[in-house]
């Protein structure tokens, strides 16, 4: 047998409760009641009914009050609540629905006027919380995609990398890859997406194909960009754009080649040296046919490591901290790094970086590299 | 004023509608004090509200009469008018007295 549905009555008038109670528990819904805003309220958060009949016009804390208090608490907030008024002006009736009500029966009501209006929003409320639970279980869908589509160095043991990976929500803006373009070449990208809904994501696995498509030894660092850029502006909805940064890895020249779009600067710690900041400048990607991009060139060494990073590394909203100015104390936090494994590296830095806040603002990606 | 009128109004036997008359009953006595200290201390706050109680409860039982004497008391010290209230009064005084009469057989 199913639970039955709970119904909150409130209402001044013990006739009024009365008669609504025996009413609503001869259909088998359960009554619960209350004849002032305060108890209403209370009842409301603790037991959470299916759904609120409140009475407009009482002494103390009215209707108004009582329907304002529940909207604005988050236990309350999705009972849907029906009110009850002896005002047919209109004035009244659009005051209450402002405040959040789905629908008022007018006093004097009969009880099956009460009756019928009471299954409908339940109907209601049944739908749209089906509805709900059926994104969200979308979402949790994407989000499963999106982590199966994330390498992690175990699938790329030549390519020299940690990672820390947490997205904001279960569709994720950032996003990273790491792609084997030869014996010898290994290629690192990592992309913060605008938006974290469900076409971002789609976006990202756009990203991804695009990648395996065009890095390729037949394109050089910049082409393989340019071409990725050409295709998003045509796919890309036209507010949707990446900012992005590539690292194209020589292993057999010792030529590191990277390709920055619009991205947070690269952290460049050459062994036994201090790191520091490899600015470079360019556009976004996915936005301006014809964009151009950042380059730089470095010969590097055994035991060189890079850092590539989101934005929701160094930003805080919360505390105003844009990323160009969170970045003035990141590379205090790479003080004895080189003494760490790499492996280790990832959860060290966020550790320092977060002081043991789990909660990122947005996303974070946050790619270690060693050569 | 019959309690009777309760049975056929709302669909039930007769003994929820005699239940359902003593509440109105005691309801009514209840508000009608209320109106009647309203009237003596000039609140037209305090008569609005328990008119405005009457009015739905009496509806709500089919007690058509009730419920239209008590709007017009609501209408008019909303107003802030008082003449005529104490009429209204006593004949909703004199509807008290029919529903008692009623549930006690007489």
């Amino acid at each position: 047998m199913a639970d039955a549905y709970s119904i909150l009555v409130v209402d001044d008038n013990r006739l009024n409760l009365v008669l609504i109670e025996k009413v609503l528990t001869k259909e088998g819904y359960v009554a619960l009641l209350a004849d002032n805003g305060p108890d209403a309220r209370r009842i409301a958060a603790q037991k959470h009914p299916d759904l609120i009949l409140l009475d407009i016009e009482m002494p103390g804390e009215d209707g108004f009050e009582v329907i304002k208090k529940l909207k604005n608490d988050a236990a309350t907030v999705t009972i849907p609540v029906l009110f009850l008024t002896g005002v047919s002006e209109v004035d009244v009736k659009l005051k209450g629905f402002e405040l959040g009500a789905v629908d008022y029966i007018l006093k004097p009501f009969h009880p099956q006027e009460v009756l019928a209006r009471v299954r409908i929003h339940l109907k209601l409320s049944i739908a749209t919380n089906s509805l709900v639970q059926d994104q969200a279980r979308k979402l949790r869908q994407v989000s499963q995609a999106q982590n199966a589509m994330l390498p992690s160095p175990e699938d790329f043991p030549d390519a020299g990398f940690s990672v820390f990976y947490k997205p904001l929500e279960e569709a994720g803006g950032d996003f990273y890859d790491i792609l084997n373009i030869s014996k010898q070449i290994t290629g690192y990208f990592l992309a913060d997406s605008s938006g974290h809904d469900i076409e971002t994501s789609y976006a990202t696995a756009s990203v991804k194909a695009l990648l395996t498509q065009n890095c390729t030894p037949v394109y050089s660092p910049r082409e393989s960009m340019e071409m990725i850029n050409d295709v998003l502006v045509e796919i890309l909805p036209a507010e949707k754009y990446l900012t992005a940064c590539y690292m194209h890895l020589n292993r057999g020249t010792r030529i590191m080649t990277l390709v920055n779009a619009g991205h947070p600067p690269v952290v460049y710690m050459p062994k036994g040296k201090k790191p520091f900041f490899i600015n470079i400048q360019g556009d976004i990607l996915g936005m301006f046919a014809d964009a151009t991009f950042g380059l730089k060139k470095i010969a590097v060494n055994d035991g060189d490591r890079f850092f590539i990073y989101s934005d929701g590394l160094v930003e805080s909203t919360q505390k105003k901290i844009s990323w160009v100015a969170g970045m003035n104390g990141l590379l205090s936090a790479f003080d004895g790094l080189e003494k760490i494994a790499l492996s280790e590296i990832p959860d060290v830095l966020i550790s320092r970086l977060f002081k043991g806040d789990p909660i990122p603002e947005d996303d974070i990606v946050l790619l270690c590299i060693e050569v | 004023m019959d309690f009777r009128n309760i049975e056929s109004f709302l669909n039930v036997d007769t003994n929820e509608a005699r239940k359902l008359g003593r509440l109105m009953a005691d309801t009514l006595v209840s508000d009608l004090e209320k109106i009647r200290r309203g009237l003596k201390d000039g609140d037209a706050q305090s008569i609005g509200f328990a008119a405005h109680s009457i009015k739905g409860a009496s509806g709500n039982l089919g007690f058509e009469n009730l419920s239209q004497l008590a709007a017009d008391i609501e209408m008019r010290s909303r107003a802030g008018r008082f003449d005529g209230l104490q009429d209204l009064f006593f004949e909703i005084q004199r509807l008290l007295d029919k529903l008692e009469n009623s549930l006690s057989g007489r």
